[in-house]
């Protein structure tokens, strides 16, 4: 009560006592800080910000500020207080850093060949929280400006997200670094140059995004359709295989290069293409599937005039789109590109084909079966263009008539 | 006091609330649609017997899963138009119809069957929960309409605990596939038919075929006079082709030397007209056929050292389509001594008929 009194009275005994302990902080509060002079250009790098991250790298830069040799580097983190000599600091909490450093060389103070330790250095918490750099031999002829770049490896960051600080100092001899202390940042000898950092751990963003499976598949015929083309409907219907008038020749081979197919897919393992269909037919007359042994025994062979051949291969068109269609066997021989539309004389360019049935078996893998016989792969990309070409050959006895053949383009992306 | 009463208030509150939030979060956890599942089944595809819009197809689903603590009891096949994102709203494609859908097969997990609340986007196939044992699951689903559209469309796999389909998904899965149009392939093969007919034809070039007479030079009671023409035929007609001798026999005037009506043997002295498509010996006249076809003389005129003539007879036949071959006619006259003096001729024709 008496003193209530004493403080309703003099009103401005009271403000001039607060300006009086006001101008007395500064003194106070520099007691412990001697000349050291504040490094310059000074930043931590880390390597992850989240919060309690094991493995993260510390990458310390600063510019020295004094002319004077190092001999010991002392790094102090605390979640209280950047202030050098500030003789309180709390170990954030789960902060650990390591003894180990890397890439000393990378400023102009090369620290690499020096010893590193670790140490608790705090009043509150538990952890080492303090890296020391030290070596026997000091750096000498220093100038203003010159920079110490090394990286504190293996640190685990605080586990409390929010800012953290550090603080760097620098000293002549590694004794007088090693003598550093909370309590009393020049135990042994004064510092030479120091310096505070504000640190800050954070939350991750975590950015999800999807991609979809994807598989673009388009047969078409027709030169002009582009290769990324999607429109399918650009099908020529039907194709023609023979001379002019679309007949066939016992003299001559017969080529078709108009149909090609555009293939794009994202499926991880990614995508064949079947074929499935039948051989020319008319009626219950067929022209011959190409075969070595025997009609359709899915074996290469080439184009033999005046025998009843129909044949395919197909073949990358290195104009068309990016690598990774890959013809599959036995429909992938290496001539097969250099074939020639039409009926004539070497047309074939002694590709061989094939054109493997079996007659719809059970489990089938051939042209007619369930599901058709594989004749290219393609892996994960952009476009891809494959050309698909047909062999027509009859003999003297080929029953005449209108020979057709119907082909389904089956693409299966696996993902 | 106050601080007590405040705690008894404030305690209700917050478990009520505390209930609400965990409440709501299991809902949207459980019932939201957009609910994404744990794990994706592996290396999935659906695979097509038949790609063309609007028809049916076989499709082949097959997929690994990985999850083999939790019993499955059903998969969900869901066709969509707009992804293959799981656990979002899908769009059924167009034209896509699945109501008549049958499993033709099952490898891996079996024992499933199609579910009644399977509709006209989505196979639901179910089983009694069972523990997984396997983990590559293919399964073979006839009578799905393809979509009516050309271009791609999407499969999302759902794998489930329930037998039935519902309740949150143990894996799931999206897949990519597409309709193409089919390519059809036209082209003719012409009928023909090959013949010429010659004294002689250099290999089985009818170009060659350039003269027609024949001299047998002086007839003998004696010696057997003989003459050999030839001809050429191949046609790719599916049934055949025929090949007819027209004329008379060897005519000087009203008097004639006597056809070989029935196959006889050459006997000098008698008189004979004949002829025949073989090689002989008596006389030493003619050629077997050659060429790679696989006509061959009629009866009549196919026995060496035996030879008939009978105007309009057929002395090639091919039941099927044949090669080029060539057939060589020897002909063969006799007179008796009774035979009138003359120039006796007579004109051969050849008619080949292919039978289409």
């Amino acid at each position: 009560m008496i003193f209530s009194d004493f403080l309703r009275r003099p009103t401005a005994l009271a403000v001039a006592g607060l300006m009086l302990l006001a101008s007395a902080v500064p003194i106070l509060v520099s007691r412990s800080a001697s000349a050291y002079t504040l490094l310059g250009d000074r930043e931590i790098r880390l390597s992850s910000s989240e919060a309690n991250a094991a493995g993260v790298t510390y990458r310390v830069n600063f510019e020295i500020a004094s002319t004077s040799d190092i001999g010991g580097i002392v790094v102090t983190f605390c979640e209280n207080t950047p202030i050098i000599g500030d003789t309180s600091c709390t170990v954030p909490t789960d902060f650990v850093v390591s003894n180990t450093f890397a890439n000393g060389d990378a400023g102009d103070v090369d620290v690499s060949t020096w010893s590193a330790a670790a140490s608790e250095e705090a009043t509150t918490g538990t952890g080492n929280n303090t890296f020391t750099l030290t070596t026997a031999t000091p750096a000498t002829s220093l100038a203003a400006g010159n920079s110490v770049d090394f990286e504190i490896t293996g640190v685990n960051n605080p586990s409390d997200t929010g800012t953290f600080y550090a603080r760097i100092m620098t000293y002549g001899s590694n004794t007088n670094a090693n003598g550093y202390t909370i309590a009393d940042p020049e135990a042994v000898g004064a510092m030479i140059d120091a310096g505070g950092i504000a640190l800050s751990t954070a939350d991750l963003i975590t950015i999800e995004a999807k991609v979809q499976e994807r598989i673009t598949f388009c047969v078409y015929t027709g030169a002009t359709t582009a290769y990324d083309d999607t429109d399918c409907s650009a099908v020529t219907d039907p194709v023609v295989l023979g001379d002019a008038n679309g007949v066939l020749d016992s003299i001559n081979p017969s080529i078709s290069k108009d149909a090609k197919y555009n293939i794009t897919t994202n499926a991880s393992t990614g995508a064949t293409i079947r074929m499935k269909g039948d051989t020319l037919t008319s009626g219950s007359f067929t022209v011959d599937a190409i075969g070595d042994v025997s009609p359709g025994d899915g074996i290469l062979e080439p184009s033999v005039t005046n025998s009843e051949q129909f044949g395919f291969c197909n073949y990358r068109d290195a104009g068309g789109g990016v690598a990774g269609l890959t013809p599959t066997a036995p429909y992938d021989h290496a001539n097969c590109v250099t074939t020639t539309q039409g009926q004539g004389a070497g047309n074939d360019a002694s590709t061989e084909f094939a054109f493997f049935l079996d007659g719809g078996a059970s489990g089938s893998t051939a042209i007619d079966g369930t599901y058709g016989d594989v004749i290219a792969s393609k892996t994960a990309g952009d476009w891809s263009t494959g050309v698909l070409v047909f062999l027509g050959n009859i003999d003297n006895t080929t029953e005449p008539g209108i020979y057709t053949s119907t082909l389904d383009f089956i693409a299966t992306g696996r993902y | 006091m106050n601080v007590r009463t405040k705690t008894k208030t404030d305690r209700p509150y917050i478990v009520v609330v505390s209930s609400l939030i965990a409440t709501v979060i299991l809902l949207i956890s459980v019932v939201s649609p957009f609910a994404v599942s744990a794990t994706n089944v592996l290396s999935r595809f659906n695979q097509l017997s038949n790609p063309r819009p609007g028809e049916e197809s076989i499709n082949r689903i097959g997929f690994t899963v990985t999850d083999f603590s939790v019993p499955l009891g059903s998969l969900r096949f869901e066709f969509c138009e707009n992804n293959p994102i799981t656990g979002t709203p899908c769009t059924p494609p167009n034209g896509l119809d699945a109501s008549g859908v049958s499993i033709l097969s099952e490898t891996g997990e079996t024992g499933f069957s199609v579910d009644s609340s399977s509709t006209v986007n989505e196979v639901v196939l179910s089983r009694s929960p069972v523990l997984p044992v396997q983990a590559d699951l293919v399964y073979e689903l006839q009578g799905i309409i393809n979509p009516s559209d050309l271009g791609t469309y999407y499969l999302r796999i759902y794998t489930y605990e329930t037998g039935d389909g519902t309740g949150p998904s143990l894996q799931s899965g999206g897949v990519a596939l597409t309709t193409s149009l089919e390519v059809d392939f036209s082209t003719e093969v012409p009928p023909y038919i090959t013949f010429c007919a010659s004294v002689t034809i250099t290999g089985l070039d009818c170009t060659t075929a350039s003269t027609f007479f024949i001299n047998l030079g002086e007839f003998s009671t004696n010696t057997t006079r003989t003459a050999t023409s030839q001809m050429l035929a191949a046609t790719n007609a599916p049934n055949g082709y025929t090949i007819r001798m027209n004329g008379t026999t060897l005519t000087s005037g009203n008097q004639t030397i006597p056809a070989l009506a029935a196959r006889t043997a050459s006997q000098p002295g008698t008189g004979q007209f004949g002829a025949n498509l073989r090689a002989n010996t008596a006389p030493s006249v003619g050629l077997n056929p050659v060429g790679p076809g696989t006509a061959s003389p009629t009866t009549d005129y196919n026995i060496p050292n035996q030879f008939k003539f009978a105007s309009n007879n057929v002395v090639v036949n091919s039941p099927v389509g044949s090669d080029t071959r060539k057939f060589t006619v020897s002909y063969i006259a006799n007179i008796d001594g009774d035979q009138p003096p003359g120039i006796y001729t007579t004109t051969v024709q050849y008619i080949s008929l292919a039978n289409f």
